[in-house]
């Protein structure tokens, strides 16, 4: 019985070409864009569970009414003493590049290699003994100082080892930072960290090595002392098995009480396995905001493989006729239902195994360009083994069985003499489902096109709005890391700045020249609070402001505008961060209290307490609003602090000749900096930088909605076709009576295209919901409801609308120029 | 064998019946070749499909080797189709997906039958047909009156106590036709009870008795 299914299922699926051949391409694009999406939403939503202590590990957090942020003093070293709960206290910290370099044996003849590095860490020893992140050669032997734990790209970037890892352990190189010049032993050689941990690091050195006064460079706020208070370390907790973190977390802000801190702050131990996604939606503590990316993600995937499933039992019942006939046949020769089940639950299967084998070779194949699309290393692992992709595999085989059982049910249940007299076609109810199930199809398909259509209209929004600046042909160059005496201008930082400024500005294509220390499309130097006008009340010190710290051709090499006043002088800085003359844009004039631009000019802000180490400095002049970082965040009060500021360096330069130009800055920079690496980018480049993600989800966005409407129009298509060999009798006899082509197509058109309007109606609401909460995430974003927005709808459901017609006219106009004679006697 | 008792069969469409049967009271023996004429739309292929367990009566009374079918269960009725009757069509109705050899042996999977012994069944029905050469051939690679022969040899080979047969010939050419026909009365002449609905007076002549239907009614 079994054999003989198996062997009639295979024949009827060779045989119906055209119906199998329909099946199989949309089951394909639909489990290829399923397994795709899987990969992407599971790799996301398994960061750093592979830990082998993932469950005990958290991450430490504090919460106030204004914020929230995750770094911590360096007490959290001494914990272990404070609470019995605590295993260890793995710490980092990040935000240390700089330019590393080897160090050969004197006496070797090695090269020296020298990169700047900007993804490196200090860490403590506990990091490697609560994280799991295997070594090739060596191990960590972090508590000790000047010592370096490297990835093995790392290993072969420096010292170029081969496979031979374990040849680099005890290998020096220097590390030139904030911290001034330090040299570190390799002690270890990581395995490549895997794609999904939010640990992105090139080099560990040890946290110990702070420890030494000498190696701080005169940062104290980094010295590693218990009673140090300020927060520079990520700090992490493994709590003692079976210990409740909430325990832990009592103790911490019993610790912070009794220490005396700010009551408005409360400490959370955050597991780590929600940092990256965050825990749910709208998780308050800070996390990597993935969680709605990841269930978007699932749900296209679970979307789209719902379209091929629908496609699947659209065309197979429809062109179930045939298969009824002989379904009919064999009832009447003594078939029982379950008999009939069989067969056509194999084909189902049968078919849905061969889709599911060409969807596997073809991931396979386009695995690279779709890592390309994403970002990042992914692969079908990702697919298979985490709970997300579970769900996956639980969803296809559920799919694969209700999608064969309908299909066989309706089959089977077929009425033997119905079939025998050819009847089957006009069966009212399977009408209805398969239109049911077509504008189901269509629903999804249009609010994928509505999604795709807004995101590519809120990125082209961004790009093209105006940013209150003219990043228009300035050249960044990145700053200057490290000094030595013999070079031209001194061992001075600001007077080889300042001598390699002025000879910039010599050049005759450069029309402005600033240094900085930070830039558009970059972040601030840093947020604090404590500044009010004169006349100002005590709560206005506790409102934020962004800090810039700029020289005084800032503003005019990035085109910004003066409101009132202008730019302060280099004189204006009196040193030991005092300040005269300060510059402030208009959100931060009106947030001191100054009715206008005009008011703030030459007015008095002080910041701290004036009698006691604070100072009071004067408005010089009011900038226009413009966008320093993406649009996706608000324009936030700024104070321009001037400096002799020298990480990065901006220059406008002419347009003309432009690649000579560049080598010549480049030349110049060489001349000034020859210990340092030379890195320069265009300003417009590095701020669209920031849109680099939106953008890799407008274009996932993008290519699967092209599927998700191959797939839709397959499946009408098919119906189309159904439709007009169900009606052939009826078209040559309406031809007879002289209907044009036309009216034929119309025919089939009117029918189709009031499924696809209706489709629209439904999913609109829902795309409208889904977006709008999606632009929310943007502090400046189209207006849906505005008559643009409206308008993007209305052309949504219009294209859907014309790639539906052209499928159905594809099919109908052949049908309408068909043989006349041979459809009125296909009888 | 088969008695009908006041059979009715109508289609409702709203408040409106159609009559297709009215009332046919008749009994048909073991061993008979009964030939059910009329004109088209007389109800002839309806009455078969009744008596061939495929429809149901609205009204009346049918019993079939004195099981009361009307009161069965679907499950019962599956059961006695299954093992009793035979059914041959006008357009054969062979699966097109199988060769002549497994069409005709699928009557037999329904009914559980041991592989050996759907070999030698099938084997037999074959050879006494005369279509082994044709065995691993597919439907469309054969004349209509060969399908028809199959179709045949599909309906006898559960061994059925009658076969239904509805215008066997009616697409066949006349000397195909007369095969058939001879094959029937062979068929009959072995023990198996034949009815058959047709439209032909030459066809008709091959049974021993014509029950003849208009509008409905038994004439």
């Amino acid at each position: 019985m079994f054999t003989t299914s198996l062997k009639t299922a295979f024949r009827s699926i060779l045989r119906r070409r055209f119906t199998t051949a329909s099946n199989i391409i949309g089951l394909v694009l639909g489990l290829t864009v399923f397994l795709f999406l899987m990969q992407f939403a599971s790799f996301h939503a398994s960061f750093d569970h592979f830990h082998v202590n993932a469950d005990r590990i958290f991450r430490i957090v504090a919460t106030t009414p204004n914020g929230s942020w995750n770094n911590v003093p360096p007490i959290l070293l001494w914990l272990k003493e404070i609470s019995t709960e605590i295993e260890a206290t793995p710490a980092l910290m990040t935000s240390a590049g700089g330019i590393a370099r080897t160090k050969p044996e004197s006496g070797s003849n090695a090269q020296v290699v020298i990169h700047k590095e900007i993804a490196v860490a200090y860490a403590n020893n506990d990091f490697f003994t609560t994280f799991s992140f295997p070594f090739l050669a060596g191990g960590a032997e972090l508590q000790k100082p000047n010592t370096v734990v490297i990835t093995s790209e790392t290993a072969q970037k420096y010292f170029a080892c081969g496979n031979n890892y374990a040849s680099t352990i005890g290998k020096r190189l220097t590390m030139t930072n904030q911290f001034g010049i330090t040299e570190f032993t390799v002690t270890g050689v990581l395995k490549p960290l895997p794609e999904e941990t939010m640990f992105r690091c090139t080099m560990l050195f040890s946290l110990q090595t702070l420890a030494n006064p000498a190696n701080l460079g005169g940062n104290s706020w980094a010295k590693l002392d218990r009673e140090n208070p300020s927060p520079f370390l990520e700090g992490f907790v493994m709590v003692k098995n079976g210990v409740n973190a909430s325990i832990v977390a009592a103790q911490l802000n019993e610790l912070q009480r009794k220490s005396g801190g700010d009551k408005a702050i409360s400490w959370h131990l955050q597991p780590i396995k929600h940092i990256h996604t965050g825990n749910g939606f709208g998780d308050p503590l800070p996390n990597g905001g993935l969680y709605k990316l990841v269930v978007i993600s699932a749900f296209i995937a679970f979307f789209v493989l719902v379209l091929a499933f629908i496609n699947y039992i659209n065309l197979s019942t429809a062109f179930g006729l045939s298969r009824a006939r002989e379904i009919g046949v064999r009832k009447t020769i003594g078939a029982s239902r379950s008999q009939l089940i069989l067969p056509v639950l194999l084909e189902c299967f049968m078919l849905i195994g061969i889709s599911f084998s060409i969807s596997l070779a073809t991931v396979e194949v386009l695995q690279k360009p779709f890592n390309t699309l994403v970002g990042a290393e992914l692969g079908l692992r990702y697919a298979m083994n985490f709970s997300l992709g579970l769900l996956g595999w639980i969803f296809i085989v559920l799919g694969t069985l209700l999608s064969g059982g309908y299909v066989a049910m309706v089959l089977s249940g077929v009425n033997p003499i119905v079939v025998l007299k050819g009847n089957f076609a006009h069966s009212k109810s399977g009408k209805r489902v398969r239109q049911g199930l077509v504008i189901a199809q269509f629903a999804i398909t249009i609010a994928f096109i509505i999604g795709t259509i807004v995101v590519f209209e809120q990125l082209n929004y961004m790009r093209n709005r105006d940013l209150g600046m003219n990043l228009d042909q300035v050249y960044i160059l990145d700053g200057v890391e490290l000094l030595d005496d013999e070079a031209p201008g001194g061992a001075d930082i600001a007077d080889r700045a300042l001598a390699f400024k002025n000879a910039l500005s010599q050049l005759s294509f450069i029309s402005s020249v600033s240094g900085s220390q930070n830039i558009p499309g970059g972040g601030y130097n840093f947020r604090t609070e404590g500044f009010k006008k004169l006349s100002g009340s005590i709560d206005d010190t506790k409102k934020g402001y962004s800090i810039l710290i700029t020289d005084e051709n800032f503003f005019q090499t990035f085109g910004m505008e003066f409101l009132a006043g202008k730019s302060y002088v280099q004189a204006d800085n009196l040193g030991n961060f005092k300040f005269r003359n300060v510059v402030v844009n208009e959100a931060a004039a009106l947030q001191l209290g100054f009715k206008s631009a005009q008011e703030a000019i030459g007015q008095y802000v002080e910041w701290g307490d004036v009698a006691d180490k604070g100072q009071k400095f004067q408005i010089a002049g009011v900038l226009k609003n413009y966008h320093h970082q993406s649009l996706k965040t608000r324009i936030e009060p700024i104070i321009f602090l001037p400096s002799m500021a020298t990480s990065y360096f901006s220059v406008k330069i002419a347009t003309s000749n432009l690649q000579s130009n560049i080598t010549s800055i480049a030349e110049l920079y060489k001349k000034f900096f020859p210990e340092n690496l030379y890195t320069a980018k265009f300003a417009d480049e590095m701020f669209q930088k920031q849109y680099e993600a939106d953008t890799r989800i407008g274009k996932v966005f993008g290519v699967f909605t092209v599927v998700a409407i191959c797939i839709a129009c397959l499946g009408l298509f098919g119906l189309v076709a159904y439709s007009v060999e169900m009606r052939t009798k009826e078209i040559g006899v309406r031809k007879v009576l002289g209907a044009s082509d036309g009216s034929i197509v119309g025919l089939f058109a009117k029918e189709f295209l009031l499924l696809v309007g209706v489709s629209s109606l439904i999913s609109m609401p829902f795309a409208w919901y889904l977006m709008s909460t999606w632009l929310m995430d943007f502090a400046y974003h189209l207006e849906l409801r505005s008559g643009y927005g409206v308008l993007l709808f209305a052309l949504s459901g219009l294209f859907a609308m014309s790639v539906a017609f052209v499928a159905i006219v594809g099919r109908a106009l052949q049908a309408a120029r068909g043989n006349v004679i041979s459809a009125i006697r296909s009888e | 064998m088969i008695s009908l008792r006041n059979i009715t069969k109508y289609y409702s469409a709203g408040s409106l019946k159609t009559f297709v049967l009215r009332n046919i009271t008749m009994d048909i023996n073991e061993g008979e070749f009964v030939s059910i004429m009329g004109p088209s739309g007389s109800g002839k292929s309806t009455l078969l499909h009744i008596l061939g367990m495929l429809d149901e009566a609205s009204e009346g009374e049918y019993f079939f080797m004195e099981k009361p079918v009307h009161e069965l269960s679907e499950k019962q009725r599956s059961e006695l189709h299954k093992t009793s009757i035979g059914f041959v069509f006008q357009s054969y109705h062979l699966i097109d997906e199988l060769t002549v050899y497994e069409n005709i042996e699928t009557p037999l999977l329904y009914q559980n039958v041991k592989k050996d012994e759907r070999k030698s069944m099938v084997a037999d029905i074959l050879d006494r047909f005369n279509i082994v050469a044709k065995k691993d051939l597919f439907p469309h690679q054969l004349s209509g009156g060969q399908q028809q022969l199959v179709g045949i040899a599909r309906a006898v080979i559960a061994r059925p106590k009658v076969i239904f047969a509805d215008e066997p010939t009616g697409n066949l050419n006349s000397a195909q036709g007369r095969e058939i026909m001879e094959l029937f009365t062979q068929l009959n002449k072995q023990g198996t009870t034949i009815v058959q609905v047709t439209h032909s007076e030459a066809n008709a002549q091959y049974g021993n008795r014509v029950v003849n239907l208009l509008d409905g009614w038994l004439k």
